[in-house]
């Protein structure tokens, strides 16, 4: 009876325990498939944002050559082959060039894969022919990626769908590393009994994971090697498989897959791995190419190509065998693999590398609209304005010139740096951006090296005498010695000569970038309108109110320099400067699009006329040299700039189509010895040979005009008589009293000053939107204790 | 004599030149001035009459330049430009206008100096209810406008953005500007 009880007390304990066991293991085994479930389900990897540069467009007429058209290929990755039957690749056949192109999803529009045919004629598109032609007759090639956005230590991956994948790829992953995938439950009893013998018998190291639990080990675990580990991976891998088909399983881990390493960044997943050591897409790899990616799941450091290329070419060897045994090759298709090289790209194209400054500048666009978590981990997709044809040439032309100037002068100039912005004065889209001379460190020189900016802020001076319509371009002014007196001190400016020049006609005030005689055009207008044109015109840096700014004694980055050029490239409307178009989200939603936008800033016809001051400038004043190798058509306009002691040398200008802003110095801020035309200026020509020119061509507003006006007097001339010069002027501006030589060509009648028509409304109205600042300025200024000049102070 | 002539030369030169004209050019004598009294104030100040002719004033008369017609070298003729605008046409009429300021930003960077993208952008801010932005654009494009019908539906553009910003002032200047069209 004793016994009994004690049996039946045994068989509760018994029982309790198992029951209990269960129910931890059923709580364990719930845990973990909560677990596999969520991680599966949800958001199963943080995406960092993709960066692309602008697509090709290709259309008829499109200002494309064929050079152009072959070098983007190339930077894409296509292949100059035989035939195009594979995407990837192209054919040229003289003046024609047929591509099979990629296609891709831009977000607003999928750009199918198709055939092109493009026929060139000099520089530009003569005929397109496409298999799938677009309704607006505009094919885009894929745009080039960049870079990405990354957050610190972390990994990287491009996402492939399962049916993308090549079949011999899968096949070599089967055959290499999990043989029965189709078979098991998640986990091999055998593969483990094979790894565990051999781990005993001390015969080498094997690992009995099948795919699925590589899958959870790289997707759930840390790497540490404990029977706990082990234990939980293998459940999770028989939940997984309960769960989710096979087909499912493998694309989750070819994404998975750690395949490398860039820098800071993990490369996972074999779309990345493809592009980072071939350069191409997963689906244009041959089966060799292939048979190398599925080797590296062993250890990606121990075969990295770069460092251990016969390493490497054995273990891929060691794919491909793997592929024959299983039947996936036959012996002629195992022999013509195994002959071919490697072939990975001589050096990783991705990360951080490829034009960096201009990633940098996109990067702090985004800042100031996304959250960081959202650009590193939601797998956005960013269209920029980026040329990169253009940016590599610039880039290339950039560090040759400087390398140049700093070989002709080693002594001081050994450490020359600076930086280059060219943008689309149309749009302002910036089309290429370079930050230094050597490679990035993070100081992008084009939006943070603020420096003094020298003579580059005179226009605004030459525009405010403009706008009065008390100034032409043929006005005497002064150039001769003067001081102000400021806050108690007295500022003397100096012509970069060192003396003055006497009366000139302010065309060559500008072009000759004489100080004297502007410092006392901008006497007349005062300080606050100088500085508020300047903020109106884009900069954002704080700009003191003292006299010498006016002599650009104030530091500005190349990109505000950039900002105040547009509107004088534009005829007085600000575009702001952008890098981005658009940014697409992971399912290929429009999230943003970064629209156009502009603002009308000067009254076009002071704009125009300003331009014309800034093109005497290029045709005979301190950028003449530019015509040296520059066409003379393209009516350029631009300005030098130059800071006490030559420490920082600049030049900012334009075309049609393209503006171009350059600054060269040294980061400790010494002498360089360099003007703004002996340092900058060359640089600026070359980086603007590198790009397809456009010439000036700015609307004539109604208000102006072109005469001939007298530039010792400023009176109206004629052709032909001496002193003439030929300029546009605004109809209220016209000097009402003619030279000598010219008056004969006017006809003159009684002057009756009460006949005088009154400025009509509109006149009035169109006009007073832009001087009323200015004048109401000038009131403040008269009125105000600060105001440090008066036209009196001049010392005639 | 010298007295007599010098002045003579002075008020020429004053006459906006016009007098000392080039050599071959034959020049009017000037008469002499005939001297006249002088007056005495009650306050003991003596007034002496100018011994001075009249200047005699005249104005140059300046011809108004008509504006040229502008020639822009800027792809409005591509055909990719036109169905582009096509197609910005199309989707503002269905008032799908993001579509349509997409295909319209699209084609400003094949012809920026078309003032057709800018006449569509104004149209599509207008309707977004972003006024300002329209008038910009429309005065952008008014920049480039050269015939009469285009600047006519630019202005209404900046009508229609003034109306929503109630400027009566603005309203007023569009108004006028139309009229004048």
């Amino acid at each position: 009876m004793k016994s009994e009880r004690g049996m039946g007390f045994l068989a509760l304990i018994f029982s309790i325990i198992v029951i209990s066991i269960f129910v931890a293991f059923s709580i364990y085994l719930i845990r973990l498939d909560n677990i596999v479930r969520d991680k599966f389900e949800g958001q199963r990897w943080d995406i960092p944002a993709k960066v692309f540069a602008r697509p090709m467009e290709v259309y008829v007429n499109a200002p494309v050559s064929l050079q152009d058209f072959q070098q983007e290929l190339k930077l894409l990755g296509y292949k100059n082959s035989d035939s195009y039957t594979k995407s990837g690749n192209f054919v040229t056949t003289g003046n024609t060039l047929y591509v099979h192109t990629r296609g891709f999803d831009f977000g607003d529009r999928v750009e199918p894969e198709q055939i092109l045919k493009v026929s060139f004629s000099g520089e530009q598109i003569a005929e397109v022919s496409a298999t799938k032609p677009s309704s607006s007759g505009i094919a885009r090639l894929e745009p080039l990626l960049i870079g990405g956005i990354y957050p610190q230590h972390n990994e990287d991956r491009v996402l492939i769908k399962l049916n993308k994948v090549p079949k011999p790829l899968i096949e070599a992953l089967i055959a290499t590393e999990d043989r029965k995938f189709y078979e098991h439950h998640g986990v091999s009893p055998r593969g483990i009994a094979r790894a565990v013998v051999s781990n005993i018998t001390g015969g080498k190291r094997q690992g009995g994971s099948t795919l699925t639990q590589q899958l959870v080990k790289n997707f759930y675990l840390t790497p540490e090697r404990t029977l706990k580990r082990k234990v939980n991976e293998a459940f999770m891998a028989m939940l997984i498989e309960l769960h989710y088909d096979k087909n499912e399983i493998l694309e989750a881990y070819l994404n998975e897959v750690n395949l490398g390493q860039n820098g800071n960044y993990s490369i996972n997943g074999y779309g990345l791995a493809s592009q980072f050591y071939f350069g191409l897409p997963l689906r244009e790899l041959n089966i060799s190419q292939q048979a190398f990616l599925v080797g590296l799941v062993q250890g990606p450091s121990l075969y990295n190509p770069w460092r251990n290329p016969e390493s490497a070419k054995k273990r891929r060897d060691i794919v491909l065998n793997n592929m024959l045994v299983m039947g996936y090759l036959t012996q002629e298709q195992y022999e013509k693999e195994t002959a071919r090289p490697l072939n990975v790209i001589s050096k990783p194209t991705l990360g951080p590398a490829r034009f960096p400054d201009f990633l940098d500048i996109v990067r702090r666009q985004l800042r100031t609209d996304y959250q960081e978590t959202d650009l590193t981990n939601q797998g956005l997709r960013i269209f920029t304005t980026l040329d990169p044809l253009a940016q590599t040439r610039i880039q290339d032309s950039f560090k040759e010139t400087v390398a140049r100037l700093s070989k002709s002068n080693p002594g001081r100039l050994k450490d020359l740096q600076g930086a280059v912005l060219v943008s689309h004065p149309e749009n302002g889209e910036l089309v290429a951006a370079v930050g230094s001379t050597q490679d990035f460190t993070g100081f992008n020189r084009a939006v943070d090296a603020k420096r003094q900016v020298g003579s580059l802020l005179k226009p605004v001076i030459y525009l405010s005498a403009l706008e009065s319509n008390r100034y032409h371009w043929a006005s005497p002014i002064e150039d001769s010695e003067i001081s102000i007196k400021s806050d108690g001190k007295t500022w003397t400016p100096k012509n970069y000569s060192g003396r003055g020049h006497g009366v000139i006609p302010m065309s060559q005030a500008l072009s000759q970038s004489y100080n004297l005689s502007t410092v006392r055009l901008a006497q007349e207008f005062g300080l606050s309108t100088f500085i508020n044109h300047l903020k109106k015109f884009g900069v954002t840096s704080d700009i003191p109110s003292y006299p010498s700014i006016y002599l650009g004694a104030v530091d500005m980055s190349p990109m505000e320099v950039m900002n105040i050029y547009g509107n004088f490239a534009t005829g007085g409307f600000k575009y702001p400067t952008k890098a981005i178009r658009s940014v697409v989200d992971a399912n290929g939603r429009s999230l943003d699009r970064y629209s156009l936008s502009v603002q009308p800033t000067i009254d076009p016809a002071s704009a125009y006329a300003l331009n014309y001051g800034l093109q005497q400038v290029m045709s005979n004043g301190t950028g003449r040299a530019a015509y040296n190798s520059l066409p003379r058509s393209l009516n350029l306009a631009g300005k030098s700039g130059t800071t006490n002691d030559s420490r920082d040398s600049w030049f900012a200008g334009y075309s049609g189509n393209y503006m171009t802003v350059v600054w060269l110095g040294l980061d400790d801020n010494k002498v360089t010895g360099l003007t703004g035309s002996s340092g900058a200026l060359p640089v600026w020509t070359n980086v603007m040979k590198q790009l397809r020119q456009k010439p000036v061509n700015l609307p004539q507003p109604n208000e102006i005009e072109w005469h001939w006006l007298d530039r010792h007097t400023g009176l109206l001339s004629a052709q032909g008589c001496e002193g003439a010069m030929y300029i546009p002027i605004s109809r209220h501006a016209l000097p009402n009293q003619a030279t000598a030589c010219g008056i004969s060509h006017y006809a003159t009648e009684p002057y009756d000053i009460d006949s005088e028509p009154e400025p009509s409304d509109a006149e009035q109205d169109d006009m007073s939107r832009y001087i009323q600042e200015s004048e109401t300025e000038i009131e403040r200024d008269l009125e105000s204790e600060t105001r440090i000049i008066a036209s009196g102070s001049y010392s005639h | 004599m010298l007295r007599k002539i010098l002045p003579g030369l002075l008020i020429l030169s004053l006459v906006g030149c016009q007098s000392i004209s080039e050599p071959e050019k034959p020049v009017t004598p000037v008469k002499p001035a005939t001297e006249k009294p002088k007056a005495k104030t009650p306050d003991g100040v003596v007034i002496t009459p100018y011994d001075r002719p009249d200047i005699k004033r005249q104005k140059i008369v300046i011809p108004e330049q008509k504006p040229k017609s502008q020639k822009f070298d800027d792809g409005r003729n591509l055909p990719a430009f036109k169905s582009l605008m096509q197609q910005t046409q199309q989707a503002y009429t269905k008032q799908q206008f993001a579509q349509a300021e997409a295909s319209a930003t699209q084609a400003q960077r094949l012809a920026p100096q078309a003032p057709e993208t800018y006449l569509y952008l104004g149209m599509i801010a207008n309707r977004k209810n972003q006024p300002a932005s329209a008038d910009a654009f429309a005065l952008r494009g008014l920049s480039y406008a050269q015939s009469s019908a285009m600047k006519k539906q630019l202005w209404q553009v900046r009508l229609k953005s003034a109306q929503l910003r109630k400027n009566a002032k603005a309203i007023q200047q569009a108004q006028q500007a139309l009229k004048k069209l």
